[in-house]
């Protein structure tokens, strides 16, 4: 069961996007939580707590980025396994159609033939599609300085930004002021 | 030189999630604190490298992750060995207990 869940996952993996990158920085700020939960626990106030979590952990954007591009690494092998395929169905489609006196099977055929072109015109848009992420983090870019403003021209490759809430506080910011609020209760 | 002293780190710490996670699933905060307590504390995780390190172990499909509720009912995404996973941990413990023996012999006999 464990198994099928697994595969069906792998498979959807492509189509999750967004969802699968906001994940990867779920399960990182996490293991920060965790520990700073633990140094509270241990005596140490919030602020301190947080700093200490962040501290150990290194790198966050470096960490999410490194992440992020493992997952695409194991996207681009289940793409070429899903472009395979859509192959495989226009042949098999393709030789129903021609090999075949049976109206019926040649209906299958050109069943086939429809699904595998629009099955490879989807993933032609996919590609097509620019990096969201990286779009908006140019635009976050321009709003909260850095490269753009600083020096007056786009880097090649823009460095993550953290993923701003509605409140406009970063991942660290909010899980501080969460950490005081909850102190704050108590 | 620096090459290969990362390699066997990294190779190291594959073969350390994967004995800590023999037990059952566990998160990787909860991971980390696995290989440091196992250890009395000599070993201590650098914290942001282990998630690279799950991350590879999820893309050879020796471990599968599966979100559920942690200990103080947070999201947290659990890591458990595969069938692929549990024959890797008998290879890599095998070598590696032939390696240590190795250096074993000569740190006795040199």
């Amino acid at each position: 069961m464990t198994t099928i869940k697994s595969i069906l996952r792998r498979l959807g993996a492509p189509v999750r996007g967004e969802a699968a990158v906001r994940e990867i920085e779920d399960e990182l700020l996490f293991h920060i939580e965790m520990r700073a939960h633990d140094n509270i626990a241990a005596g140490m106030s919030p602020e301190d707590a947080v700093a200490d979590a962040m501290r150990r952990f290194g790198d966050f954007d470096q960490i999410r980025t490194v992440c992020e591009e493992i997952r695409k690494e194991r996207l681009a092998g289940i793409m070429k396994m899903i472009k395979g395929c859509a192959w495989v169905v226009l042949g098999c489609g393709l030789m129903l159609k021609m090999s075949s006196k049976i109206f019926a099977i040649q209906n299958v055929g050109d069943f086939l033939i429809l699904i595998a072109l629009l099955w490879r015109l989807l993933i032609h848009l996919r590609e097509m599609q620019p990096d969201r992420r990286r779009v908006i983090a140019a635009i976050r870019e321009r709003f909260y300085g850095g490269p753009l403003s600083v020096s007056g021209f786009m880097e090649d490759t823009p460095k993550p930004v953290p993923t701003y809430d509605k409140a406009g506080r970063t991942p660290v910011e909010r899980l501080i002021s969460d950490e005081s609020s909850d102190e704050t209760t108590k | 030189m620096a090459q290969s002293k990362q390699n066997l780190i990294q190779g190291t710490l594959a073969m350390l999630i994967l004995r800590s996670l023999a037990r059952g699933p566990l998160h990787g905060y909860e991971i980390a604190q696995r290989i440091q307590q196992s250890s009395e504390d000599v070993l201590k995780v650098e914290e942001g490298s282990l998630y690279p390190a799950l991350y590879r172990l999820e893309e050879q499909g020796w471990v599968e992750a599966e979100w559920g509720a942690s200990e103080n009912n947070r999201r947290a995404k659990y890591y458990k060995l595969t069938r692929a996973g549990r024959k890797q941990l008998a290879v890599e413990t095998s070598n590696w207990e032939r390696l240590s023996e190795a250096i074993a012999k000569v740190l006795q006999t040199a």
